[in-house]
């Protein structure tokens, strides 16, 4: 830009023609006016036309802000904006003025002249300005007056006019919606498929026969909630209810991406979500331990479990670029906590301001800065949940088995000396030269099992095998007690002379990677040279070190410095020691004394051997939160981590008229921040507009298969609006009122006649009101993936209903083993039994989906799923006809006829039709049964038993089954 | 009814699709644009699809993968992406570069980025075969490709092509999906949401893997992200059962299963006719019978005894190296007869030398993996133009990323991962052939002429089928999520003929 400061003549002409109008009047406006002023001209202007480049948190264009009177006099990289002094010389006028090709603002077409005079008028009237934030007054993110982000105040009970039909007040505010429709409720269902509903509701699963008539023929008017409580009570509740949080929270039991590995003991997590609901935890509580169970007040096994709720995403374990992906990372726990737990697209104002819903970019970064200082997830995830007497007991045998292997080691090494003496003295050649002083100190090694192909990113959730020191303080692979398949770490502090440039020199068969001064070098493979600058003194040094299969593996590395050559930092030479042995075998042999110490030798190398084998076995981890140091949080201009905006402090989103943020750590030696107690405290406040709502709304949603809002997770302006605005407020209330208790909320909707209405349709209803919106009957539903597979086994009388641990691995057809990239290593085998626990047990591999389950529409797990599909496709019919597990189990249903169904083929029949329905079957479909297994016997020649097991199967496709009415 | 109008239009939608069609719905009347979207939209609900009727040749069929119009007249119906899995190096393959065979063996200053990290300089590795033109266009193929060079002047290279992750994970995901990051719709279930297929008894979105096994994150790469799961890719079989559970049991006759099926569909209609209103209860009637007859229709499709032995021959059928490539070429172009959508072929699969990823030996591993493709492709490309089906049939050729000009280790020819620049081609379609497009630099190492992102080569594939990549949407997490992102991208307009 040549000259900024040059005024266009022609600019200036227009100019002045407004400081002649304008002029007398500038000192006789008051404070007020000129407020005024710029509210309604102002800031309109510089909204549209301004500060998307000069405003906007995530740039800053010219270094010039917008956004506050000092900073417009400061200004940008030009100098001033504004010169209050020579008004009509200010830099922002000219650019507006377009007189200078290279200097023209807005980029996209010059202002109106009307426009261009509100500039000026401003500028010479002192550029008032309101605030120092122009977000905190802009009429773009209006708040407060959007419904969601209202504080809840519980509405009044409308009014009806069919007051008989209202149990509680849910019904009362449904009739009244209906009633203004002049819609009648549908009449109540009958009580053989209340129960069924009921059951599958809290459950998951059918009610038994028994259980049907118990209910059919109780007429006490208690009966029905008697039949609540006691589903309330079943341990089966928490597993129905348990699954549909894990939907939410993108629960998964591996990382994902090309190695796709386990999160290891991730299954505490389901089993806290389990527990959690049969306990009745307080929802509240609830939230509070999965984003903070760490901080609390009182930290509790389980609400350290609990944290593994940050744990629960993809995790690109080679990503790229680092730096994204840990933004990434945060990106996913932001989205799922603002969708989940408040209803609110926070994520999409990562790049840009929200769109629609007043969420800027500085909201979304001030809320991840909450989030900020959680370690990735390669290091650190797991805690140690063990009881105190646990830990001791293992640092008992820790200690019981490091002593031991210290005194076959110290045994070991002079025989082996002794034995290297010996020897020379029978030998002419020079056995192995002593090793040179090594520069490191304090070498430890440890010796893992690693059946990879490549480096992992953690060796803590592989098998440990052995660890320990190694005495010469050399590298030296003599530790692994085998060639395949293993995997080393040494540790120790290397003695750096002086500050300087250093060569290592690596040649590998193998693959290892160099860690110096915690500070990650490099993955190395074969022959390579690196340099690394290095202070003097003492600094660590890490060596991480697998070979797969190669038949040697190899370690050497040299390092060499400004004033010394290559010197090694590994030997072999304890290799040699074995080969030294057995290249003397004769003479050793022959020699009395030399094979008595080798024989010992050998004694002794072997008991350290078993020794060392014996793992501590110790199981009590959990899968959860970890916090490095505090970092500051910058805004990332388009959501780029290499463009660093502004520095950003926790802070709630601004459209909910949050109160500031105070974070105080907890004590001193605290090993996280505290931040993340304050955002769920934050969020599971009574007073938090949102929480309450979002999550009665989803219970709504489980219980009617559609929520007041049908956008569970999305209460925004792009969500849909609630049907029944009062009644989400009401239940709201009372949620918290109860103390935030999901079984209070549960039996308060399930006992209103709302609930209990009949599917029945209504002909002249469903033309005005096809979607149901305003509750005119109950929607029938497909049952999810989980709930047809569970009542197969259940009928069939192969669930097992065993609960909680390791996640189970149910039958998968080769077929789809084989797209896997390692088809044998993809997917375990549980024994029958365990094989068929119910299916939120099933293990959940990100990149290998269990056919039976994704193919009814299960969750998907790479982010929250707040509503499941449910989709009607051929592949559908094809699995519950011919697939392995639809076959066996209709053979084991058919048997179950045969065995408790009764003697006659009606019997049975009758027997298996009551059990897939739930109710009595009908003459005519009794008929229908005994027809088919008729005509299969008499026109296929099948024999009585396997047309039994075609009427099985036939009758674990009835579309009565797999729906709930 | 407050609300009359709108409740009436909006009828079914939320409950197939979960309140996301819904959104999207509104948002399309809002802005006033027909949308691939909405129009599915409406097709699912029965206003415009050419209602599909059930074997029983009454119940009306309302198939989410019903075909949906295109945004304008499509040059390509179909898609078949030939996946070179690993990485093919472009230097050695297509993307001739005479500098390379001078600098053989010398270390020169170049920058790369691969699975060992970022360098400054290495050892360049000449290429390990030579380069001839060919055809009228006289268009560069090295040795390892003397079949497919003689299909240049159908097909266009696009030279400079880019994408964001040097490693395999993300970076197929990236070249599937869009995206580095998990969790995002694969192309083939973009093209089945905006288009549907064209034969419901076949799958719209068919995948055939390597007989190695599936390439790493396995169903990642044909996953339908946030999408329903009907329209994610199937695992196609090229031997025996195409189709997971396509096959009765072995003990069950046709016959019985007939018998069984109708007596199913008596209990279910007797069930139906208390719920009339549901369709979705009559949609699962006609499944039965959908799945019925795909039973037949499938392996009809994957049959290939009527086939003549001189099209066997075409596709390499009759060597062992090409014989499994082949196999699913001359399946692809038999499910392109059949209408099926898209189709994706693996070449290469599970780890290592099993595909392109050539690691230690460029020349043992790309020679096994063009000799198996080089003629099956070109069987492909010329079967397809004798059958007038290569006008409407785009076929995309390309790995996740290219290899670099330098050697990995210091002795040895393998070549590490190259994202930087990299080689991609399209045939058919209504794309422009004998051309090559872009550059990268004389080493190869990065795109310096008219560089392309995987973004731009999706958005090609899209507007080839008649959609507008920017405009093709689904509604997630808030956002209208796009598989040209946020930001969207043009199709590369030098190759559209």
């Amino acid at each position: 830009m040549k000259d900024p400061y040059h005024l266009c003549i022609r600019f200036l002409l227009f100019l002045s023609i407004f400081l002649i109008i304008y002029n007398s009047n500038a000192d006789e406006i008051s404070e007020k006016e000129k407020i005024n002023f710029y509210i309604s001209k102002v800031r309109p202007l510089l909204e549209t036309h301004c500060l998307k480049c000069h405003g906007a948190e995530e740039q800053i264009e010219g270094g010039l802000d917008l956004t506050s009177r000092d900073k417009i006099l400061v200004g940008g990289n030009y100098g001033p904006a504004v010169t209050l002094e020579k008004p009509d010389e200010s830099f922002i006028l000219e650019m507006v003025g377009y007189g200078k090709e290279t200097a023209q603002m807005p980029p996209d077409g010059k202002l109106d002249d009307s426009l261009l005079q509100v500039l000026y008028d401003w500028i010479k009237i002192g550029i008032p300005y309101p605030t120092s934030k122009i977000e905190n007054q802009s009429n773009i993110h209006t708040k407060n007056e959007y419904w969601a982000y209202k504080p809840l105040k519980r509405p009044t009970i409308p009014e009806v006019i069919d007051s008989d039909w209202v149990k509680n007040p849910i019904d009362a505010f449904i009739l009244s919606k209906l009633e203004s429709h002049s819609f009648s409720p549908a009449p109540p269902t009958n009580k053989v498929s209340l129960i069924r509903r009921v059951y599958y509701d809290l459950t998951g699963l059918p009610p038994s026969p028994e259980a049907i008539a118990a209910y059919v023929n109780n007429n006490d008017i208690d009966s029905y909630e008697k039949l609540i409580d006691k589903l309330l009570k079943s341990p089966r509740y928490g597993e129905k209810w348990g699954r549909h949080w894990l939907d939410l929270v993108r629960y998964a039991e591996t990382n994902g991406y090309e190695r796709d590995s386990d999160k290891p003991y991730v299954w505490r997590y389901r089993d806290y979500v389990i527990k959690a609901f049969n306990t009745d935890k307080p929802y509240n509580e609830f939230i509070k331990e999965q984003l903070a169970g760490d901080e609390l007040e009182t930290v509790t096994t389980d609400s350290i479990i609990a944290t593994g709720f940050h744990r629960l995403g993809v995790w690109d374990d080679e990503p790229a670029d680092r730096k994204l992906a840990k933004y990434d990372y945060l990106d996913d726990i932001v989205s799922t906590t603002g969708q989940v737990m408040l209803g609110m697209t926070i994520g999409c104002a990562r790049c840009h301001d929200h769109k629609i819903d007043p969420i800027s970019t500085r909201d979304y970064y001030s809320f991840l800065a909450f989030f900020h200082d959680i370690i990735p997830h390669n290091r650190g995830t797991l805690a140690d949940i063990g009881t105190p007497e646990q830990q001791a007991e293992r640092d008992r045998k820790i200690r019981e088995k490091r002593l031991a292997e210290e005194q076959f080691q110290n045994k070991l090494y002079p025989i082996q000396e002794n034995i290297k003496i010996e020897l020379s003295k029978h030998i002419e050649e020079p056995i192995a030269p002593e090793i040179k002083q090594s520069p490191i100190r304090n070498l430890t090694y440890r010796f893992y099992h690693i059946p990879m192909e490549d480096i992992p990113d953690n060796f803590d959730r592989f098998d440990l095998i052995a660890d320990g020191s190694i005495f010469s303080n050399l590298l030296s692979l003599v530790p692994a007690s085998r060639k395949k398949y293993i995997g080393l770490v040494f540790e120790g502090m290397l003695t750096v002379p002086e500050d300087a440039t250093y060569t290592f020199h690596v040649n590998l068969q193998g693959e290892c990677r160099l860690i110096i001064d915690e500070y990650k070098i490099a993955d190395l493979i074969g022959e390579r040279e690196l340099e690394v600058t290095l202070n003097s003194g003492q600094v660590s040094i890490r060596i991480e070190y697998i070979n797969k299969d190669l038949d040697k593996p190899k370690l050497s590395i040299l390092w060499s410095g400004l004033n010394f050559e290559k010197q090694p930092l590994s030997t072999t030479t304890s290799i040699d020691f074995g080969k030294l042995l057995n290249t003397h075998k004769e003479k050793i042999e022959s020699n009395d004394s030399l094979k008595s110490l080798v024989d010992e030798y050998n004694k002794v190398r072997k008991q350290r051997d078993e020794r060392r084998r014996q793992r501590v076995l110790y199981d009590h981890h959990a899968l959860a939160i970890s916090e490095g140091e505090p970092t500051p949080t910058h805004i990332l201009r388009r959501g780029n981590p290499h463009l660093v905006g502004r520095e950003v402090k926790p802070a709630f989103p601004s459209s909910l008229n949050p109160s500031p943020v105070n974070i105080s750590r907890k004590e001193e030696e605290a090993k996280s921040s505290g931040k993340r107690r304050v955002i769920a405290e934050w969020i599971a406040s009574d007073e938090n507009p949102l929480t309450a709502r979002v999550m009665v709304n989803r219970v709504w949603h489980y219980h009617f298969g559609r929520g007041i809002v049908r956008t569970t997770n999305d209460f925004g302006k792009l969500g849909t609006q609630p049907t029944h605005p009062d009644l989400l407020d009401w239940l709201a209330s009372e949620f918290i009122a109860s103390g935030w208790r999901m079984k209070t909320l549960h039996k308060l909707i399930m006992t209103s006649n709302t609930y209990q209405m009949s599917s029945q349709s209504n002909p002249e209803y469903i033309l005005q009101d096809a979607n149901n919106d305003i509750f005119w009957r109950f929607d029938m539903r497909r049952l999810t993936a989980e709930e047809i597979r569970d009542t197969v086994l259940l009928i069939t009388g192969n669930l097992n209903l065993k609960m909680g641990g390791r996640s189970i691995f149910t039958d998968v057809p080769e077929e789809v083993l084989a797209t896997a990239s390692r088809p044998g290593n993809a997917w375990g085998k549980s024994s029958p039994d365990e094989a068929n626990r119910r299916s939120i047990y099933v293990k959940i591999k990100r990149s290998l989906l269990v056919p039976i389950l994704n193919q009814f529409d299960q969750a998907d797990t790479d982010s929250s799923c707040p509503v499941r599909f449910s989709t009607t496709v051929p592949t559908q019919s094809l699995t519950m006809l011919n697939s392995k597990f639809y076959n066996e189990q209709a053979v084991a249903f058919a048997n179950r006829m045969r065995w408790e169904g009764g003697v006659t083929v009606e019997d049975q029949v009758q027997f298996g039709l009551r059990m897939v329905l739930c109710r009595e079957p009908n003459k005519s479909e009794t008929q229908r049964a005994l027809q088919f297994i008729n005509e299969l016997q008499e026109y296929e020649n099948l024999t009585p038993e396997v047309a039994l097991n075609r009427f099985a199967l036939m009758a674990l496709n009835l579309n009565e089954f797999v729906y709930l009415d | 009814m407050d609300n009359g109008s709108k409740l009436k239009s909006i009828e079914k939608s939320t409950r197939e699709f979960c309140g996301q069609t819904r959104r999207e719905f509104l948002g399309n009347i809002a802005g006033g644009f027909a949308s691939v979207a909405l129009t599915g939209l409406l097709s699912a609900d029965g206003f415009l699809s050419s209602q599909a009727v059930a074997a029983d040749n009454v119940t009306p069929y309302i198939n989410p993968l019903s075909p949906k119009p295109s945004h304008f007249t499509p040059k390509a119906k179909r898609v078949i992406f030939l996946f070179m899995y690993g990485g093919p190096s472009h230097v050695d393959t297509f993307d001739y570069k005479p500098k390379l065979f001078q600098l053989n063996d010398q270390t020169v200053d170049v920058k790369t980025k691969g699975r060992g990290g970022e360098k400054s300089k290495g050892r360049i590795v000449g290429p390990k075969w030579n380069f001839k033109q060919y055809g009228e266009s006289g268009q560069w193929v090295s040795d390892l490709f003397p079949n497919v060079a003689t299909c240049v002047d159908d097909i266009a290279f696009i030279k400079s092509m880019t994408a964001d992750s040097p490693l395999h994970g993300s970076a197929m995901l990236m070249m599937n999906a869009g995206r580095v990051i998990s969790g995002h719709p694969s192309l083939g279930s973009w093209v089945n949401y905006g288009l549907g297929s064209e034969n419901e008894n076949l799958p719209g979105y068919v995948i055939m893997l390597d007989r190695t096994g599936g390439p790493i994150s396995g169903a990642k790469n044909w996953s339908s992200g946030y999408m329903p799961a009907v329209y994610q890719g199937t695992v196609f079989g090229s031997q025996g059962t195409p189709i997971l559970n396509l096959d009765r049991p072995s003990d069950m006759s046709d016959g019985e299963q007939r018998r069984l099926l109708d007596c199913l569909r008596e209990y279910n209609t007797t069930h139906l006719s208390k719920h009339a209103d549901n369709t979705d209860l009559s949609a699962r009637i006609s499944s039965y019978e959908l799945a019925y007859k795909m039973q037949s229709t499938a392996p009809e499709a994957v049959d290939l005894t009527d086939e003549p032995e001189y099209i066997k021959v075409l596709y390499g059928m009759n060597e062992k190296e090409t014989e499994d490539f082949g196999t699913k070429c001359i399946l692809a172009r038999r499910l392109v007869e059949r209408g099926v959508r898209f189709i994706q072929i693996y070449s290469g699969g599970a780890h290592n030398d099993d595909n392109w990823d050539a690691h230690g030996d460029i020349e043992r591993n790309h020679n096994k993996h063009a000799k198996s493709t080089d003629k099956p492709i070109a069987g492909l490309l010329k079967d397809l133009k004798q059958r007038g089906l290569l006008d409407e049939t785009l076929v995309v050729w390309g790995g996740e990323f290219g290899r670099q000009p330098t050697a990995e280790y210091a002795k040895g020819t393998g070549r590490d991962h190259n994202s930087y620049g990299f080689t991609m081609w399209m045939a058919g379609g209504g794309i422009k052939g004998g051309i090559s497009v872009g550059e990268t630099d004389e080493l190869g190492s990065a795109a310096v002429k008219d560089p392309f992102h995987v973004r731009h080569l999706h958005a090609t594939i899209l507007h080839q089928l008649g959609i507008n990549p920017n405009q093709l949407t689904y509604f997630h997490g808030g956002l209208d999520q796009k598989l040209v992102g946020v930001e969207g991208a043009e199709p590369i307009s030098q190759v559209l003929s």
